[in-house]
């Protein structure tokens, strides 16, 4: 069966992106302060602490079960102190990108089974970091990131995506297959331009605009790790999506990463709970 | 750009071989995770392809249940 033509302009999808608030000056900030060495830890919880909304955010976070201090946690420097500036500024972006997007009238859309699956993969991505001595942080945000372009897709293009949704229901692909198909890009281009947008990384940039296509390369990358994290969560039936389908798997990456089967085996059992104590904190 | 995919279906197309198995609820015994996770793998699985997290993850599922 032909599917329907919806292909969305690459400008009207700029033009959407472009309208995305920035990220909160504190957000820019903390990640900033990542990349020196001189870092005025008080000054840098002042200016945390002056955004109101994204302390409340972070702190509720912070006290979650998954980093074990529960309750503990009740100011920036506190948070700072006990958690360590790289977890704040993941904590905090977490927060904010989460509050990004409003729940979407996007008809077949799961807001809820969205942030679980980003999660889910945020917390993986960041396990096999450790197994291939890849930036932790770096791949907590790309894993949380991954689907952004799809979060996005749904918020300003929610009657072309709710199309896909159901088209590829009703044919059992997969859903990058159905965007593709009917909207002429699809989520991971999205995604990028909002990475870009949000002055992430280039790394992090490219692991979510290539995580469905991945670049020729001699070791593991970033956007390996997200997308055999993307695989695993899937596989483990973390977004609690009754339809889930497991995306089909480059065999180069999975190579590139190189996990022993213990390995796997911990990073599943570590991905799982992760997930579970974390989404209570988040509601999702 | 490496094409290397693997387990994907056919764009447009239903899907072939034989009927997918449907989607189950929460899992709660070992025929229930073999039947959840050759829904969550259809796409590969009617390919007829192996997909490496396969039996990492059934061994993993399975244990559990051990």
């Amino acid at each position: 069966m032909k599917a329907p033509d919806l292909a969305l302009q690459p400008d009207a999808v700029h033009a959407k992106v472009r309208t995305l608030p920035a990220l909160p000056q504190a957000v820019v900030e903390l990640r900033s302060a990542l990349r020196r060495e001189d870092v005025a830890i008080d000054e840098l919880a002042t200016t945390i602490s002056h955004d109101q909304a994204l302390t409340a955010k972070t702190l509720r976070l912070a006290n979650s079960s998954f980093y074990g201090v529960t309750g503990r946690v009740s100011s920036i420097r506190d948070a700072i102190n006990i958690l360590g500036l790289r977890t704040v500024a993941t904590v905090a972006t977490t927060a904010v990108v989460i509050s990004s997007f409003d729940r979407t009238a996007c008809t077949g859309f799961d807001f809820d089974g969205f942030w679980r699956h980003a999660l889910a993969t945020a917390f993986c991505a960041q396990e096999l970091a450790a197994a291939t001595r890849l930036d932790a942080e770096a791949a907590f945000s790309a894993g949380l990131m991954h689907d952004i372009g799809r979060l996005a897709l749904a918020t300003y293009f929610p009657l072309e995506l709710s199309q896909t949704i159901d088209w590829a229901a009703r044919h059992d692909v997969h859903s990058l297959e159905a965007e593709r198909l009917m909207l002429n890009t699809d989520h991971a281009m999205v995604g990028g331009l909002i990475a870009e947008h949000w002055h992430f990384a280039p790394a992090i940039a490219e692991a979510i605009r290539c995580h469905h296509e991945l670049p020729a390369h001699t070791g593991a990358t970033l956007a390996d790790l997200v997308h055999v994290a993307d695989n695993m969560t899937h596989a483990l039936d973390l977004s609690g999506l009754d339809e889930d389908m497991v995306p089909p798997l480059s065999l180069d990456a999975w190579q590139r990463v190189a996990l022993t089967p213990q390995q796997a085996q911990r990073t599943f059992e570590r991905t799982e709970r992760q997930a579970r104590s974390v989404r209570e904190s988040l509601t999702v | 750009m490496s094409n290397d995919h693997h387990g994907a279906t056919v764009p447009g197309q239903p899907p072939a071989g034989p009927a997918a198995p449907t989607a189950t609820p929460r899992i709660a015994s070992p025929d229930d995770v073999r039947e959840r996770l050759a829904y969550l793998f259809r796409a590969s699985l009617q390919e007829g392809r192996l997909h490496p997290l396969f039996h990492l993850i059934q061994q993993y599922r399975l244990e559990e249940h051990a």
